[in-house]
């Protein structure tokens, strides 16, 4: 079956030109960065520092400050649980809002079990974190500070710079997890003004399995994985290579095209976001009307069940907060946070658009969610 | 809900069956066996007897799941079943399959109607689904239970 896929906040596809550029350095060009000993591996070295130069400027970085991972979840473990531990002589305190990502939150409660702190941020009806709430959090014991730089669910972009200027001002360290941001809208590093953040390649058509931290200068952390001491003793393991320059490459075409991507993705899903109210009754945006990814859009329906409506539109692509799609017992957590009824978060869907969608698809998927919403509500005892 | 009626609903014949029929697409379809998915896609017995001589709604707390059953009783024997849903596809298609199971039955053989079978019937539910789905027997134990006692 053909889908119309858009869940691109989940993942993306694999740009062909990166791929492209992969390619030569599973076979060809394999040797381990690390063995300077002999040309080749002073040749992988060399690839990967290059890489590492062109994706630390495109995140506002100097290359010292960039520390590869697998991904953001482990970026996201490293910067919470590095971070803490490296400070634990000055603090036992953390600081992080209620609508993080798993990585961040689940790090937390982990810190939380072996003697640290926890306070968890509320968030308004929008999901955006108050400045003023991260600076009454704050205490003299607080080491760090987590808030996103944009939700995955709802896509709510949050005041980052200012949550940066008080973390600053009061002495702590602040990680924004920006691995829904880097690739879609800017994310400037040394701008924000954060200390660690977390990022990924393939949420912007880069590969699985790369990410990346970015440590400002001089942060302590203390390592997650201990061993040959690459990634300047932060990371150890081997290099991965492919995913590094495919992580460059996909950082090189977002910087290209990101300015007018973006625009057209705004218009489609302004498209869609109009078709929708247009086709369908008892409908509720969740998320920030205006503060949010350019591909992001994540509605709730009244008196219908959100994986159901994934199943009855059959060939889209798409998630859903509801307790049946989620793995978690209740609906999603973000929707919780944000106030919204567990009955409409069990009806939200999130639709993520990208690079393959066009405005056919857009005026498809609002057909076909009109109908099975019809169908759905035909159905409900609710209505 | 109890380890062992996982178990029993995950049972090995709903397995075999799930696994044996060949999905038309990826995904979701592969995730359903083709029972469900059909009575998913088309519901049987949808809507509400007017006037029934025994109904009940159960909703699912956590979930939010809700099925309503009304049935029509004709000399002891279900002569009509019909249901309405909220929920994922699995409570949809547990109201369509047990509305069909449940024409024809006798009361005491409606009351013995398990959420097993109702599974079974269906072809197997994933065992992650399975939370969404036990609705069935409680609704008609409590559209019937009444009928019984008196």
């Amino acid at each position: 079956m053909k889908y119309i896929y858009l869940d691109h906040n989940a993942t993306t596809p694999l740009h062909p030109d990166v791929l492209a550029a992969m390619l030569p350095f599973f076979a060809e060009k394999f040797a381990n960065p690390a063995s300077i000993t002999h040309p080749p591996g002073r040749e992988a070295r060399d690839m990967v520092e290059q890489a590492r130069g062109e994706i630390a400027a495109f995140i506002g970085a100097e290359p010292a400050e960039i520390v590869f991972t697998s991904g953001a979840t482990e970026a996201d473990n490293m910067a919470v649980k590095g971070a803490a531990w490296a400070h634990r002589d000055r603090g036992d305190h953390i600081v992080a809002s209620a609508v993080e990502h798993k990585a961040v939150l689940d790090s937390c409660r982990w810190l939380e079990k072996n003697g640290f702190r926890l306070t968890v941020l509320p968030v308004d009806r929008w999901g955006l974190v108050g400045p003023d709430d991260v600076d009454r959090a704050i205490t003299d014991r607080t080491i760090l500070v987590s808030v996103m730089h944009a939700n995955s669910e709802v896509g709510t972009v949050q005041p980052v710079e200012e949550i940066a200027r008080i973390c600053r001002q009061r002495g702590v360290l602040y990680h924004c997890d920006a691995t829904q941001t880097v690739g879609k809208i800017p994310f400037h590093a040394s701008a924000i003004g954060c200390d660690l953040a977390a990022f990924s390649g393939h949420k912007f058509y880069g590969p699985k399995g790369i990410g990346g931290l970015f440590v400002r200068r001089r942060v302590r952390l203390d390592p997650l994985m201990t061993g040959g001491g690459q990634e300047r003793g932060r990371r150890s393991g081997t290099v991965n290579v492919p995913g590094v320059i495919g992580l460059a490459e996909a950082c090189r075409i977002a910087q290209r095209d990101m300015g007018l991507e973006s625009a057209r993705l705004l218009a489609l899903r302004q498209r869609l976001h109009d078709g929708i109210v247009a086709t369908v009754e008892g409908t509720h945006l969740n998320g920030h009307p205006v503060r949010r990814l350019p591909n992001n859009l994540n509605f709730s329906f009244e008196a219908i069940e959100g994986e159901a409506l994934i199943l009855a539109m059959r060939s889209v692509a798409l998630s859903s907060g509801s307790a049946c799609t989620s793995g978690e017992s209740g609906p999603s957590y973000v929707l919780k946070a944000m106030g919204v009824p567990d009955d409409l978060a069990h009806s939200s869907l999130r639709f993520g658009l990208g690079r393959s969608n066009d405005a056919d698809q857009i005026d498809a998927v609002v057909t076909s969610l009109g109908a099975a919403v019809r169908k759905l509500r035909a159905m409900s005892p609710k209505v | 809900m109890r380890r062992e009626d996982r178990v029993r609903l995950e049972g090995r014949e709903g397995q075999k069956r799930r696994n044996s029929v060949s999905g038309v697409g990826g995904g979701a379809d592969e995730m359903y066996s083709q029972i469900l998915l059909e009575h998913f896609e088309n519901p049987r017995n949808l809507g509400e007897i007017p006037s029934p001589d025994a109904a009940a709604t159960e909703r699912n707390p956590e979930q939010g799941d809700t099925l309503r059953i009304t049935m029509r009783i004709d000399g002891g024997r279900i002569a009509e079943a019909r249901f309405k849903a909220f929920g994922c596809p699995v409570t949809i298609a547990a109201g369509s399959l047990a509305t069909e199971m449940l024409a024809g039955m006798t009361i005491q053989q409606a009351l013995e109607l398990t959420d097993a079978q109702v599974a079974d019937a269906l072809g197997g539910v994933p065992e992650e689904r399975i939370r969404c789905s036990v609705l069935v027997q409680k609704v008609i134990r409590r559209a019937l239970g009444s009928l019984v006692a008196e």
